[in-house]
């Protein structure tokens, strides 16, 4: 695919969260795709990311809309990056998130999905130094 | 501008990291440029950006060094996205955080965008009220 058609998917995918077609979207993903979420989370299969992200279909964290910001695609290696801001509404608040998406597709699929955020808190391991 | 010289130019830009040298590595800023840390903050200009970054190349935060994993370039739009774990070791332990940069080239070959964003359990979050 071109940058145009990877663009085009991208559009489609964020079309599925704006209508809450689960469904649909997890037709985009390829049967064995794997998805890490911005907490790191590895989830792989079809049915791993419908249960991951059941709670955001099921409204449980409030009305959800992306808008998209920069989109870059690296066509050889198929792979895009889209920055977007996720805004959650609820009964009396609204709450937003700044973050970048890149999908890695291959015959038309996800088949790798990876996600990021700012934070000041960033996921952080910690280990002793290895004494040699 | 081919994927071989952004590539290139991001990894002068991480050794820079690695040998503490940072007059070079804000030298492949340009005047103008502007970076978003993952933390949210903004700083636009050389001047701006050194002055944020100092505390890296003075060791304030332990010894730096970026594992840089997979790279994707946009040729078209001069950009690219390099994905890494950051390890900073200080007083015999190591923190690794995950993370990815997204650099802009100008045709001069200097950065004038850079955005950084972090996998985390608490994203950035700005909560407003719906109530009036």
């Amino acid at each position: 695919m071109n940058s145009k058609q990877l663009e085009a998917k991208i559009h489609e995918m964020v079309e599925y969260f704006h209508t809450y077609d689960l469904d649909g979207l997890i037709g985009m993903f390829a049967d064995n795709a794997v998805v890490l979420n911005f907490t790191n989370e590895e989830r792989i299969g079809h049915q791993a990311i419908r249960d991951l992200l059941t709670p955001y279909f099921n409204k449980e964290f409030g009305e959800m809309h992306f808008d998209l910001g920069r989109f870059d695609a690296d066509e050889s290696t198929q792979t895009v990056w889209q920055q977007w801001t996720m805004s959650l509404t609820g009964p009396d608040t609204v709450s937003t998130f700044q973050g970048v998406d890149t999908f890695e597709f291959k015959d038309g699929l996800v088949v790798r999905n990876s996600v990021f955020v700012k934070s000041v808190e960033p996921l952080t391991s910690v280990a002793p130094i290895e004494v040699r | 501008m081919k994927r071989e010289i952004l590539e290139t130019k991001m990894h002068e830009f991480v050794e820079y990291f690695h040998v503490y040298d940072h007059a070079k590595a804000m030298d492949m800023f340009a005047e103008d440029a502007v970076a978003h840390h993952f933390t949210g903050e903004k700083w636009v200009g050389r001047e701006a950006i050194r002055e944020a970054t100092r505390g890296y190349f003075a060791k304030e935060f332990g010894e730096v060094f970026f594992d840089v994993g997979r790279v994707d370039v946009d040729e078209g739009r001069n950009i690219l996205w390099s994905q890494w774990v950051m390890k900073l070791t200080k007083d015999g332990f190591t923190a690794s955080i995950p993370g990815v940069d997204t650099f802009e080239f100008g045709e001069d070959l200097l950065i004038i965008r850079n955005s950084v964003f972090v996998k985390s359990t608490k994203p950035l979050t700005v909560t407003t009220s719906l109530v009036q």
